[in-house]
């Protein structure tokens, strides 16, 4: 079942810190589609492993829902394997809200538009390969 | 219906098998060459067959008879529908998707309209063209895995008018808002930001201060939702309990004091569902295990007591209550397994019916000091038992049943409609006939103040011979006397499941 995101200030330097520099490193653009605009900030919680996911990432982003799409930015990450989660925080509390049964009450997405069964997806599952200098994929809010 | 809507919706129908097979290299489901073979050598099966995906229906009819003029509003209902799709046929009568039915009476003359409830699930499914998501008793070879349980709701067993708001029920995940004119499908009703997209079952019931009480079942979890919501629609409480051994729950009644649930003896299979099983062949029936009786106190609703009655099955009560003393009364309509449930609604999917023993309804005594449960079935086959809903909780005199006379309608349904006197035992009943399947009625009161039982009772038929779907209207008092009002649709309609009454 999903746990709160709440991305720490120092996980993320934690993962700015383990980034190589230099030509290797590559940004991952994330375009978040389906926001409702001027409801609150849309967060995103980055992984590169499937311990911790997608309770516990390594690197978060906030951007306010200024439009029906959005476009943060992953910079200088190591080439490999991650998954993005996206949700919008509608009610500021910094968490992904959910009911009584565990289920989120407000909209998230997967990268790959990955979908588990009956609770969030696999990290195999939403993983996407990060090779080049820049990789863009597309998160839908539902 | 449209007629030309219809042809295209057939033509649609046979391409998509046609893209199916091609494509996705799926071997041709029998299920919808077997039932329409069946239906043609026994047309008795027409209330099975469905609906195409784009029909609507458009009708105003003049009663035969009169009406009476305090009987104006609208009877809703609702049942599965769309029973193929894509090439596919379901293979269980609970997973078409819901039609809604809006019949309204208005100057001796009844308009009805049908439309299908346009869940994310079914707009996703036309958009593709064929079935994504798995049904209640279906399982999808290449379908999409479940990715909550509103990504399977199909919004199809019952449907009330509830502040303000007309809600199509399903008992897996949330009710969904539809315009009570149009019946045009708004989306899921949220009854409180932190409640999106939980189960809220089909059978919420009203007590006398118009506060809604329902449950919620979680089968993944083993969680028991309980909900209170005041007659403004907002929630007052709703809270979680852990019930001690998965079950199946389908209805519920409600008591001055007390909420009373009969557990069947299923068990939920987890790893079965996880499998690809479908959610009701992911169940058990544990044989010879008793069926239980849970008591939750509705002022404390973590308080709770379990009781047994011997092995059976029931989806539905008709009504409950209690008395100073602790005794506990209802009513439900009790089968001696869940064969019907398990195997029967499949079966007839393909045309295949069995006689097997009808559900009769069965009267217990519950007292909660003493732990001791006693009770009683009377003759004869019923199902849909409904009340006189201003003695919801509280002590009542009559119900109202469909029920089973006749060969015909074995394994089909009922041909019949019965005032059973809870006091007396004494039946007031009228036969529509051998080539009728008669659907729930429903009691309407003749003015707020009347006494309980002094009214009408409204139901719809199908009418097997002329293939066309009817709406009775009776008084309530003397149902033997026949109808004393009827109108003829022109088509005959899905036989559906729930509805209720929204006076004008």
């Amino acid at each position: 079942m999903f746990h709160p995101i709440q991305p720490s200030s120092a996980l993320l330097v934690a993962a700015i810190m383990s980034a190589p520099l230099g030509s290797l490193a590559a940004d991952l653009h994330v375009e978040v589609t389906g926001v409702e605009v001027g409801t609150g900030a849309v967060k995103l919680g980055l992984f590169n492993q499937a311990v911790g996911f997608p309770s516990a990432p390594v690197a978060g982003q906030r951007a306010i829902a200024t439009a029906r799409t959005i476009t943060a930015v992953f910079r200088d990450l190591a080439p490999g394997v991650y998954a993005v989660i996206a949700f919008q925080d509608k009610n500021g509390n910094d968490i992904l809200d959910r009911n009584l049964l565990g289920i989120p009450t407000e909209s998230y997405g997967f990268s790959r538009e990955a979908t588990g069964f009956m609770g969030p997806p696999s990290f195999d599952g939403a993983k996407v390969t990060l090779s080049g200098d820049i990789e863009t994929i597309t998160v839908t809010l539902r | 219906m449209n007629r030309r809507k219809f042809l295209i919706g057939c033509a649609w129908s046979g391409m998509s098998a046609t893209l199916a097979d091609a494509v996705l290299a799926q071997p041709t489901d029998p299920w919808t060459n077997e039932f329409s073979q069946a239906l043609v050598a026994d047309p008795s099966l027409e209330g099975y067959a469905g609906i195409a995906f784009d029909t609507t229906f458009s009708a105003k009819v003049a009663f035969a008879g009169k009406p009476p003029a305090s009987l104006a509003g609208t009877l809703y209902r609702n049942g599965p529908a769309l029973h193929e799709f894509g090439g596919l046929r379901y293979h269980h009568w609970f997973d078409g998707d819901g039609m809604a039915h809006a019949f309204q009476i208005a100057d001796g003359n009844l308009t009805h309209t049908g439309r299908l409830v346009l869940t994310e699930k079914l707009a996703a499914e036309t958009k593709a063209g064929r079935r994504l998501r798995a049904g209640f008793g279906t399982a999808l070879a290449n379908g999409e895995r479940p990715s909550s349980r509103d990504s399977l709701n199909t919004a199809n067993t019952n449907i009330l008018l509830f502040a303000g708001e007309l809600l199509a029920l399903w008992e897996g995940g949330s009710a969904t808002r539809l315009d009570p004119g149009t019946l045009a499908t708004y989306g899921p009703k949220i009854w409180r930001a932190d409640l999106k997209g939980m189960p809220f079952s089909a059978h919420p019931k009203l007590d006398r201060h118009g506060t809604m009480w329902n449950f919620g079942l979680d089968s993944l979890s083993g969680l028991l939702v309980l909900y209170e919501i005041g007659p403004d629609g907002v929630p007052a409480r709703v809270e979680a309990m852990q019930l001690p051994d998965m079950s199946m729950i389908h209805d519920f009644a409600v008591t001055a004091r007390h909420l009373v649930f009969l557990l069947p003896p299923l068990r939920f299979v987890r790893e079965s569902f996880e499998s690809g099983l479908s959610f009701l062949d992911s169940h058990e029936e544990i044989a010879d295990a008793p069926m239980r009786v849970l008591v939750v106190d509705k002022s404390d609703l973590a308080t709770h007591r379990v009781y047994e009655l011997e092995h059976g099955f029931a989806f539905h009560l008709g009504n409950a209550w209690d008395d100073e003393s602790g005794v506990i009364r209802f009513d439900y309509v009790r089968a001696d397994d869940a064969s019907r449930m398990l195997v029967g609604f499949k079966e007839i999917m393909r045309g295949t019916t069995k006689a097997s023993k009808p559900s009769q309804s069965t009267h217990v005594t519950l007292d909660t000091r003493a732990g001791r449960c006693a009770q009683q079935t009377i003759v004869g086959g019923v199902e849909f038992p409904r009340v006189d809903e201003r003695v919801t909780g509280e002590r009542y005199r009559y119900l109202y049943q469909a029920s089973q006379i006749g060969e015909g309608a074995i394994g089909r349904g009922f041909d019949a409609v019965r005032r059973l006197d809870v006091d007396s035992g004494a039946i007031d009943q009228y036969f529509y006939g051998s080539e009728f399947l008669a659907e729930e009625h429903i009691f309407v009161s003749e003015s707020a103040h009347s006494a309980e039982g002094a009214g009408f009772l409204l139901g719809t038929v199908l009418d097997l011979r002329r293939r066309r779907t009817l709406l009775s209207v009776f008084d309530a008092m003397n149902l033997a006397g026949g109808p004393i009002a009827q109108a003829i649709l022109p088509h005959a309609l899905p036989l559906g499941l729930h509805g209720n009454f929204q006076a004008a």
